[in-house]
């Protein structure tokens, strides 16, 4: 638009000197016809359509020459205005253009971006609802550039909605084309899943970028056809394995829409996201667990001296064999089981979201192998297989399933039942004067008493629980000798590690015998003291000692109240203690400063998961 | 002119073998100790390895604690106990009394002893790899400051006398004398009166000992965990032998430096100008802890 208006005002700037040019002429001509032969004169000029504006009738050469000096004038000064007015214009062109040059690049990042999330959108079948989002995204996009390079009005947003439309549409008018033209569904569909080569990321590098955005843009749309043409040739070679296979040879295929996932998501976005959150997960054990309190309310670290992580974990999950609608399908999947000393279940269980015809079905396989695992693991690895078929057996234990063509999420699941995590948090506590005593000094007590770790927090056994144990007053709990100490202990619970608590069965706290619990988390249910012996888990009994500890065991009720849900991962509770007057001698031991320790027991049903995406081929007809 | 100078080639010999003689000495163990020095009062530490940075569940251990007076002052009655958490480890034995005697003629360096206390480790929880625990000694006794300084009674301040002995003058000391309570600076000032003059001092003390101070009477409390007891300074000061005022019968230290304020009798100019002894006595209990973190650790 720029450039055809420039050309115009180019036009109109000599416009002028042709019409100073032709007058001249016309003087010319009207000399030499002097006397009776102007009218004829003005005539013949009108006959030939040279000048555009009407020459001034003049009946001697004195007056011609003043008029067209007047007129002369006055075209000079038209053009002069229209100059400034060309280069002011001009120059206001080019501040907005330097101005846009970075706001396009940016533009180009963040449709890049854009782009990206909105594959990975489109590859997660599961978050499908989400796309959604991507039409605010390129609405929100075509506003932007109507900001960027044309004036703000409904015109310009409209249109460039249209452009980004028509780009979004293209790859869809491909898959209809090449799918029309015999290409196989699978293929033809790689141009909706890449198809978005077209769009925003593409609109504001080659087609109102600068130089750098355009080679940019050039490398990325050469680098998603290569992918595109990679994919295509792969899927060829599967077709041709698949073949193959028909003929007994075993060569399990790669479905094309799974290597664009492979390549978008696992790599690049599953790369990326793991390496930011090994991290964040760096910083968090640096600093001790202050990130974890934002979570969870009260901080606890992972006990220092644990060698490797401790829990169960599902890995390399994955469908193998054939993919096709009628044919069994079989995932397979590795259970690791690292340093468990304490016996515990595993339960495998494995589904596949089949919601082709009913929306929300989901199918269990009806083989699983080993369904339970059951000893004393340490340090072990198990491949797991589960299978969805259909065959004669199946059929006759009225145990049939049959996975519908399409694309599926397959989700494997390891329950571990009754999983134990232990933690414990010191506390110090001291006379109320003579604490009184040394801050008047200006003395800390614990600095005076050289104690080494002056911010105790909970301290947690590897597991995929993480404790926080914090004492309501810190770092020091003063102990009056006149009147009963109260004070609380407070704990969380955060499943970590990816997976959740489904149930607590169980939670103990042991604390000094001198040391009395008043409620649990403002409930009115008393709890009473009892011995070591109450503890069922002979193992988690060798840390408790009846003579010096009490074990209050929380009620059910309790637990099932302050149960986990799916989304809030993490439980709170408030222990309110106390410790009475006639044991404060006994409590402090002759000691200026005591410290103790409060234990806690958790027994636990916790569930692994890992998901993965597959699809189904449809039969062939 | 050749005699002068065989005499002069003699006494360099004299002043050579001299020389290796005093260097000599130093080097064979010659030191000379004064004894009324230093800041220290006992010199605590655990013995090495005893207890080590990690001990095992359900062992027995030894820990030793080694103590040295390495003040001016005997200690006749001293208490100690060690803090042990109660949950992971037994002391059968956490509490005694201990004797030692500071440094004096025959005995430059304090008398030094090693107190061992037995102790047994308790279980760990399953899957606990560790825990961590503070172990820590605390010896409460009674100690002195005892410090002489000569000090000018100037019965003629406004310096009529040109003639008089000495002049008052601000005295600093560093290094302490020999006890944790250090006297810093003492400013004397004499107070004209019609007759004479009355000499005042300001002592200034400070707790350079890196422990706490209690009360001379009630030292032992801390030790037997009962309250603290005010820290409380019993000060005697004399002059010429003779008692001085204080504004304070008892001094409490603050976190810094701490003044005192004592005034002698009247002396008339009579008497004249004279140098005096002037004695400071501080009588204090005093408590010093040492500490050690060690982990149980799982067999």
């Amino acid at each position: 638009m720029a450039q055809t208006n420039k050309r115009n005002l180019s036009m109109f700037s000599i416009l002028p000197f042709l019409q100073v040019g032709a007058a001249a002429e016309g003087s010319a001509v009207n000399a030499e016809a002097a006397g009776g032969e102007g009218a004829a004169a003005t005539k013949t000029t009108s006959s030939h359509e040279i000048p555009t504006i009407p020459i001034p009738k003049h009946t001697s050469e004195n007056e011609e020459s003043e008029e067209d000096k007047r007129e002369r004038h006055r075209w000079a000064k038209e053009d002069r205005e229209s100059s400034r007015k060309e280069r002011e214009k001009k120059q206001k062109e080019e501040k907005r253009k330097e101005k846009n040059e970075s706001l396009i690049t940016l533009l180009f990042f963040a449709g890049l971006i854009f782009h990206l999330w909105d594959v990975l959108t489109r590859l997660n079948f599961s978050v499908i609802s989400l796309s959604s989002f991507n039409y605010i995204g390129y609405i929100v996009f075509a506003i932007v550039a109507s900001i960027a390079y044309d004036e703000i009005n409904l015109k310009s947003i409209l249109r460039n909605l249209g452009v980004f439309t028509a780009m979004y549409l293209a790859p869809v008018l491909f898959q209809f084309i090449f799918f029309n033209i015999g290409l196989p569904l699978q293929m033809a569909s790689s141009f909706v899943v890449l198809g978005l080569i077209f769009s925003i990321p593409l609109y504001f590098s080659l087609l109102r970028g600068n130089h750098k955005t355009q080679l940019i843009g050039t490398i990325y749309l050469t680098v998603l056809l290569l992918l595109m043409i990679g994919a295509n040739i792969q899927y060829v070679e599967q077709i041709t394995t698949e073949f193959s296979s028909e003929l007994g040879i075993d060569a399990p295929g790669i479905p094309m829409g799974m290597t664009l996932k492979y390549i978008f998501k696992d790599i690049i976005f599953d790369g990326i996201y793991g390496w930011i959150n090994l991290g964040i997960d760096s910083v968090v054990s640096l600093v001790t667990g202050q990130i974890q309190g934002a979570v969870a309310p009260f901080e606890g670290r992972v006990e220092s001296g644990a060698k490797e992580k401790l829990g169960v974990y599902l890995d390399e999950v994955r469908t193998i064999g054939s993919r096709r609608e009628g044919d069994e399908i079989t995932a397979t999947g590795k259970l690791y089981a690292k340093s468990i000393d304490t016996p515990v279940d595993v339960l495998i269980n494995c589904i596949i979201d089949d919601e082709s015809i009913i929306p929300g079905n989901q199918l269990e396989a009806n083989n699983i192998y080993p369904k339970k695992v059951y000893k004393k693991i340490k340090d072990v690895e198990e491949t797991v297989e589960c299978s969805w078929s259909c065959k004669k057996a199946d059929e006759e234990k009225n145990n049939c399933i049959k996975i519908s063509a399409g694309a599926h999420d397959l989700l494997m699941r390891a329950r571990v039942a009754d999983f134990t995590t232990s933690a414990y948090l010191k506390g110090y506590f001291m006379n109320e004067e003579t604490m009184r005593e040394l801050r008047m000094k200006g003395v800390q007590p614990l600095e005076s008493l050289k104690v080494s770790e002056r911010e105790p927090i909970g301290v947690y056994t590897n597991g995929p629980v993480k404790v926080g144990m914090e004492l309501s007053s810190k770092p020091l709990v003063s102990i009056s000798p006149s009147e009963e100490t109260k004070f609380s202990l407070l704990l969380s619970l955060e499943a970590s590690w990816g997976g959740k608590i489904t149930q607590i069965s169980r939670l103990y706290i042991i604390v000094p015998k001198e040391i009395r619990l008043e409620s649990f988390t403002g409930t009115d249910i008393e709890i009473f003291p009892a011995t070591c012996d109450i503890i069922t888990s002979e193992e988690q009994r060798t840390g408790c000692n009846s003579e010096q500890e009490n074990v209050y065991e929380i009620p059910q009720e309790i637990l099932q109240e302050t149960q986990f849900d799916e989304n809030k991962k993490a439980a709170a509770y408030r222990a309110k203690m106390s410790i009475p007057n006639s044991e404060i001698n006994s409590f402090m031991g002759r000691q200026q400063l005591t410290q103790k320790y409060f234990k806690l027991i958790t027994q636990y049903n916790f569930d692994v998961e890992k998901k993965q995406n597959f699809f189904v081929e449809a039969a062939p007809k | 002119m050749r005699k002068s100078s065989v005499v002069g080639g003699w006494w360099w010999v004299v002043i050579g073998v001299l020389s290796i003689f005093l260097v000599s000495c130093t080097l064979l163990g010659g030191k000379t100790v004064i004894i009324e020095k230093g800041t220290k009062a006992l010199e605590l530490s655990f013995v090495k390895d005893m207890p080590s940075y990690q001990i095992y569940e359900d062992t027995r251990n030894a820990i030793e604690v080694y103590m040295k007076n390495a003040g001016a002052t005997n200690i006749r009655e001293g208490i100690y106990s060690l803090n042990a958490p109660t949950q992971y480890i037994d002391v059968p034995e956490p509490f005694g009394t201990f004797q030692l005697q500071g440094k004096q003629e025959g005995l430059p360096y304090g008398e030094e002893y090693q107190q061992q206390f037995l102790t047994q480790t308790k279980n760990l929880a399953a899957q606990q790899q560790k825990i961590p625990l503070d172990i820590s000694f605390t010896a409460c006794f009674p100690y002195k400051t005892h410090a002489g300084f000569s000090t000018c009674i100037d019965t003629d301040p406004s310096g009529i006398d040109k003639r008089k002995p000495c002049s008052t003058s601000h005295l600093s000391t560093s290094g302490g004398q020999g006890g944790p309570v250090v006297i810093t600076k003492i400013e004397p000032k004499m107070e004209i009166q019609t007759e004479g003059v009355i000499p005042v001092f300001d002592i200034y003390l400070r707790n350079d000992g890196g422990g706490i101070i209690t009360s001379q009477k009630s030292f032992g409390d801390y030790c037997k965990g009962k309250q603290l007891p005010k820290q409380e300074i019993e000060l005697l000061v004399l002059l010429a032998d003779e008692k001085l005022e204080c504004s304070k019968e008892k001094l409490e230290l603050s976190s810094k430096e701490s003044r005192i304020n004592c005034r002698g009798r009247e002396y008339s100019r009579k008497e004249g100008t004279f140098n005096a002894l002037l004695v400071i006595d501080a009588n204090y209990g005093y408590v010093q802890t040492v500490a050690k973190q060690v982990s149980v650790v799982k067999k």
